[in-house]
């Protein structure tokens, strides 16, 4: 299953030290320089997406206005969130290496649903009728057994897809507008929710990359979005 | 059944009946202005825009946005959120409808993340 491929893409590691945030020391195929680049690049994003909260919330700071609200608050869902979820659970095996992948990937698709929602003004009609209807829903209640396999593929799915759908709207939104910022929003967006799925189960195995290498793309990638991201509010 | 406007009802159609009002809303049906703009396009006062504009946002007809000037200074600018209202009168009474613009989402999120940065 999925949920299996997941959690094996990153071979365990037993026992060691728990402070270290990544336990991926004899990781099959893994160097140590390979390990020592994945730790460089969680110090960098966990400064980057700091910068990136801050900057989202003096942005937002005193507009009161409820979709700049919502962008604010999914961006951090995209960045700050998933990043800190990443060091704070260190473990890369197991059920809790699931629980980890899907709570920043839930993350990352609820911060992208939020920014869909906040911009999509589709022509709404109000209507004021006087005459009353009774509606009748129709209840349908699910019964079927969701496991946390089926949460993890369905979160690794759905999160690409709506990333790319945003990604595309930032890209129209730069050439419509002529905005730099979108142009960098869109690149950092790709690299945080469309390219790490790739690469964990499109390129790296295709290539035959270690599974440190495949992380290892994934974590670079990750950066390159914050990155692009804190560039896009701050000097773009 | 008895045919007796809502609130809204009068207060929608007493907006669209005041002059200033539908000059503002033809205004700022493409593109988003701000009350000064606003004043001069319809030769009016900023405190008699500003009245009209407080009374089309209440009744959900104007958005209002975030703007930067080039000292990267916050200022309001305001866009027509309305593209139709209709009366309709039969038997049962009198129903009114309000179409709102659609827009599209890119231009949307561009304006909205330029506000945050």
């Amino acid at each position: 299953m999925m949920g299996n491929e997941i959690a094996s893409s990153v071979t365990p590691v037993a026992g060691g030290s728990a402070a270290i945030p990544l336990q991926a020391t004899q990781a099959e195929g893994g160097s140590a320089l390979l390990v020592g680049l994945v730790l460089v690049t969680f110090v960098v994003a966990a400064v980057l997406s700091i910068g990136i909260a801050y900057r989202l919330y003096v942005g937002y700071r005193g507009s009161g206005d409820r979709s700049m609200l919502a962008i604010a608050v999914g961006l951090l869902l995209v960045t700050t969130v998933p990043t800190v979820i990443r060091i704070a659970i260190p473990t890369v095996v197991g059920d809790a290496a699931r629980l980890r992948i899907l709570a920043a990937t839930s993350s990352e698709l609820a911060g992208l649903l939020a920014i869909v929602v906040a911009v999509r003004t589709p022509a709404r009609t109000r209507r004021r009728v006087r005459r009353e209807r009774a509606t009748i829903l129709p209840l349908v209640i699910a019964t079927t057994v969701v496991t946390i396999d089926h949460l993890v593929w369905i979160a690794y799915s759905v999160t690409p897809l709506v990333g790319s759908y945003v990604t595309w709207l930032a890209y129209r939104g730069y050439r419509r507008n002529d905005s730099a910022p979108m142009a960098f929003l869109a690149m950092g967006i790709l690299f945080l929710t469309v390219v790490p799925t790739i690469a964990a189960f499109g390129i790296g195995p295709v290539l035959g990359a270690s599974d440190a290498g495949s992380l290892l793309a994934a974590s670079l990638s990750q950066v390159g979005g914050l990155l692009s991201v804190y560039y896009s509010l701050t000097r773009a | 059944m008895a045919a007796v406007a809502t609130e809204w009802e009068r207060a929608v159609l007493s907006l669209l009946d005041d002059e200033y009002a539908r000059r503002i809303l033809v205004a700022i049906s493409g593109e988003a202005k701000s009350a000064g703009e606003l004043a001069d396009i319809c030769d009016a006062s900023e405190p008699t825009i500003y009245r009209r504009l407080d009374r089309l946002g209440e009744h959900d007809l104007v958005e209002a946005q975030q703007a930067l000037d080039p000292d990267g200074h916050h200022y309001k600018t305001y866009l027509a959120s309305v593209e139709r209202v209709s009366v309709e009168i039969d038997g049962d009474g009198v129903v009114i409808e309000i179409v709102e613009r659609e827009r599209d989402p890119a231009d949307r999120f561009t304006e909205l993340y330029e506000g945050l940065r």
